[in-house]
């Protein structure tokens, strides 16, 4: 199933000087951000009955990119993508609302993981043909950091991760990532990949009049067979735990009481 | 959070017995252990002291002086008496420590009329201001003045409490009185009670889950919206169930600037600050009584009927992110949506502090000192709340209160 193409598989039909840049964005339908998770019984998985879901942060800030680009009269149309259960429509309409222009819903009820999603994306790229890719750098609930990387490789494309800043120029794209201690800048020749970390924007709020209209913006639904691809799980879930407790604090009488703790049972003097 | 393991009672008999340690329990052990010292047996008996699905803990924690009955607007003005001084109030029961601050935020409330309402509302904040209430009633004109970010349209003008109305920490509140009873002489435990014996015309014993009986002069139901279980115990009926009550915290990309009240819409959706962020809920579609442990939220709620109602009120609030939300249980009394607080009749020991909707957290403190006076004194020595009596639920006669949230 997994043919690896190392030539771009899409005509360049992003060249910006004609305006005709395409977008495509992933979202993944998520536990809200402000949800304290909690490990289901079986400690295979975390409670997801009647708990709030939202679309992954990243990936907020991945819509908000994509929109601003197209803002800025450099994009023509953003494609939102989300592989997933029926209510990952919530998702999609949220990016329709903050500003994305149609939907796909790649419906599915499988525990979905970075390679499966990776290859039914390189199916939509396949279908869609974008001059860009901009996914999350990763998502909230699996931390897998997996997605964008291994749809680079799957299509053969340039890819630039972490970005906190995108610049596009030409078919070029100029991506700022953030790397341990510091910034640096690669140039991607499109089409490319990006995926989106923290400082990329600030992403804005579907308003209630968007999200009224986003009703009415076209969302298809799709199989990942649709794509040639295949998402049954090949990891398998041993174990899930939660954080161990914070431990009672202590109260110290003197100055030289502290240093001696944090000498003798804390360690970092 | 866990319930804590039960503990047997220290004693097999006590003066008088609480069923319930929130804010109710604890408002009437402190007034109770105030009046008699340590010349009484007091025990209170909690179900759950983390309080994890109380009302208290749940309460949103407003208190204002707009009512359409005297009594309720006095209560009122005994709350913020005790909420004001509750430092100083406290201050001997935490010697080594600060007493708890309520944070107390008197931003009033601004409660929307329609233009057919006009008339009563003024009718309303006459009678608050002959109470000593600072309630004003703004025409559309002063109302946009003072609040630019309302709608006024369609509003026949609003009544706004400029001062002592607000919110603060009911959890503060509920555990000044605790650490004040208990300091006192009060004997608190975690327990259940599960049943109560009754015998010509009076409650002897209650019957814990731990199995233990302790035998009683005077037991008082302080069960918030388990009220009824307790009462059923001692054969009795009061019309009190849970109502679930959605509470979201939400973070909008326009600010609203100045000082601003906890507005009362017309649709019934309230809505104030909280920090950076607002806090919101409303009267929930198909509202009935729920079960006891059922908290399950529905967002629905927000999307398809909250916001498009503050849209409308305040049109700034276009741009909107929820950030939390939690269900919590009114006590909800389905004759009046008002409390009961008295003896029974006929199981003449038997007390009643309940029912008391959406408002009980403000009105702890009065109700607690009432049926300290009750037990006591066997008749109110301050505020007369006779008309909470339970005698009008057998003759289904509501008491009437037209400021409902
Ligand atoms: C989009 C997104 C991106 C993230 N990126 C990163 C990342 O790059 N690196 C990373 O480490 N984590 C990241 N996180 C995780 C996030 O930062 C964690 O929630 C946080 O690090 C966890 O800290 P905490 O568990 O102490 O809880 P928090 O709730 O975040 O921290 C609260 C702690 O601070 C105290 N506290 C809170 N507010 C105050 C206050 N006003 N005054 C005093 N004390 C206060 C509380 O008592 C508590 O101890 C990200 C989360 C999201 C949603
Ligand atoms: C969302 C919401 C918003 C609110 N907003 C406001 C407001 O703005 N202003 C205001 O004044 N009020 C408000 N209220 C109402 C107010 O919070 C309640 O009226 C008040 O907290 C009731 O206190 P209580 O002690 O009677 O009940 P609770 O706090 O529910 O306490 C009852 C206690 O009894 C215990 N118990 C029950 N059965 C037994 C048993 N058999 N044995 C032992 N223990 C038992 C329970 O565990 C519980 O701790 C609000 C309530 C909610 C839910």
């Amino acid at each position: 199933m997994s043919r690896v193409k190392t030539e771009p598989t899409s005509a360049p039909n992003f060249i910006l000087g004609k305006m005709k840049l395409k977008i495509l964005v992933p979202v993944k339908r998520v536990v809200d951000a402000n949800v304290k998770v909690r490990v289901k019984a079986d400690g295979l998985g975390v409670e997801l009955a009647n708990v709030k879901m939202a679309m992954n942060p990243f990936d907020e800030i991945a819509v908000e990119e994509a929109i601003r680009i197209k803002e800025a009269g450099k994009a023509e149309e953003i494609i939102v993508v989300s592989i997933g259960p029926l209510q990952a429509q919530e998702t999609l309409r949220t990016a329709l609302a903050m500003g994305a222009d149609r939907a796909i819903l790649v419906k599915t009820d499988e525990q979905t993981e970075p390679l499966g999603v990776a290859k039914v994306l390189k199916g939509v790229v396949e279908a869609e043909a974008p001059g860009l890719v901009i996914l999350g750098k990763q998502a909230i609930d699996d931390d897998s950091n997996q997605t964008g990387q291994m749809l680079a490789a799957l299509l053969g494309w340039a890819q630039g991760t972490f970005a906190s800043k995108i610049v596009l120029e030409g078919d070029q794209a100029k991506v700022t990532r953030e790397v341990d201690g510091g910034l640096q800048t690669v140039e991607l020749k499109m089409p490319a990949i990006v995926t989106a970390d923290l400082r990329l924007n600030q992403p804005r709020y579907a308003s209630l009049p968007n999200i009224m209209k986003a009703k009415k913006k076209p969302l298809d639904e799709k199989s990942p067979a649709d794509y040639g691809a295949d998402v049954k799980p090949r990891l398998k879930v041993i174990k899930t735990e939660e954080p161990g407790g914070r431990k009672a604090g202590v109260k110290v009488k003197s100055v030289a009481e502290l240093v001696e703790k944090l000498k003798n049972e804390a360690g970092v003097l | 959070m866990a319930i804590p393991p039960y503990k047997a009672p220290s004693r097999n008999a006590y003066d008088i017995v609480i069923v319930g340690g929130a804010v109710i329990g604890s408002s009437t052990a402190y007034w109770l252990s105030q009046a008699l010292g340590s010349g009484a047996s007091i025990l209170v008996v909690e179900r759950d002291s983390s309080y994890e699905f109380s009302s208290t803990a749940l309460s949103t924690s407003a208190i204002r002086q707009q009512y359409s009955n005297p009594i309720n607007v006095k209560i009122s003005q005994f709350g913020i008496e005790i909420i004001r001084g509750f430092q100083e109030r406290m201050a001997p029961f935490y010697t080594n420590e600060p007493a708890p601050d309520l944070g107390f935020k008197e931003h009033g409330y601004l409660y929307c009329c329609s233009p057919e309402g006009v008339n009563a509302a003024r009718e309303r904040v006459e009678l608050q201001r002959s109470l000593g209430a600072h309630t004003v009633f703004l025409e559309p004109g002063a109302l946009k003045e003072r609040f630019p970010w309302l709608n006024v349209d369609d509003l026949g003008g609003g009544s706004w409490g400029s001062r002592e109305e607000g919110w603060f920490d009911s959890m503060g509140l509920l555990n000044g009185f605790r650490r004040a009873a208990r300091a006192s002489g009060v004997e608190y435990i975690d327990n259940a009670v599960t049943d109560l014996d009754v015998s010509e015309g009076r409650v002897v014993s209650a019957r814990l889950s731990t199995g233990q009986t302790v035998r009683c002069g005077i037991l008082v139901n302080a069960a918030g919206p388990r009220a009824q279980q307790v009462a059923a115990m001692a054969g009795l009926s009061i019309p009190v169930a849970p109502y679930k009550r959605y509470s979201f915290v939400f973070a909008s990309a326009n600010p609203i600037p100045g000082r601003m009240p906890n507005v009362i819409d017309l649709s019934g959706t309230f809505v104030r600050p909280e920090g950076e962020l607002f806090l919101t809920g409303n009267t929930p579609q198909g509202d009935g009584p729920a079960d006891y442990d059922d908290f399950e939220i529905h967002f629905e709620e927000f999307d398809d009927y909250i916001w498009p109602a503050l849209w409308h009120r305040i049109p700034a609030f276009d741009a909107l992110k929820l950030q939390t939300s939690w269900t919590g249980h009114y006590e909800y009394n389905m004759l009046d949506h008002n409390g009961i607080v008295g003896f029974h009749p006929q199981v003449t020991n038997f007390m009643f502090a309940n029912g008391f909707s959406g408002h009980g957290l403000q009105q702890s403190p009065a109700v607690g000192r009432a049926v300290s006076e009750l037990i006591v004194h066997g008749a109110f020595q301050t505020l007369d709340l006779s008309p909470f009596s339970y005698e009008r639920i057998p003759r289904n006669e509501p008491f009437l209160e037209e400021a409902v949230i």
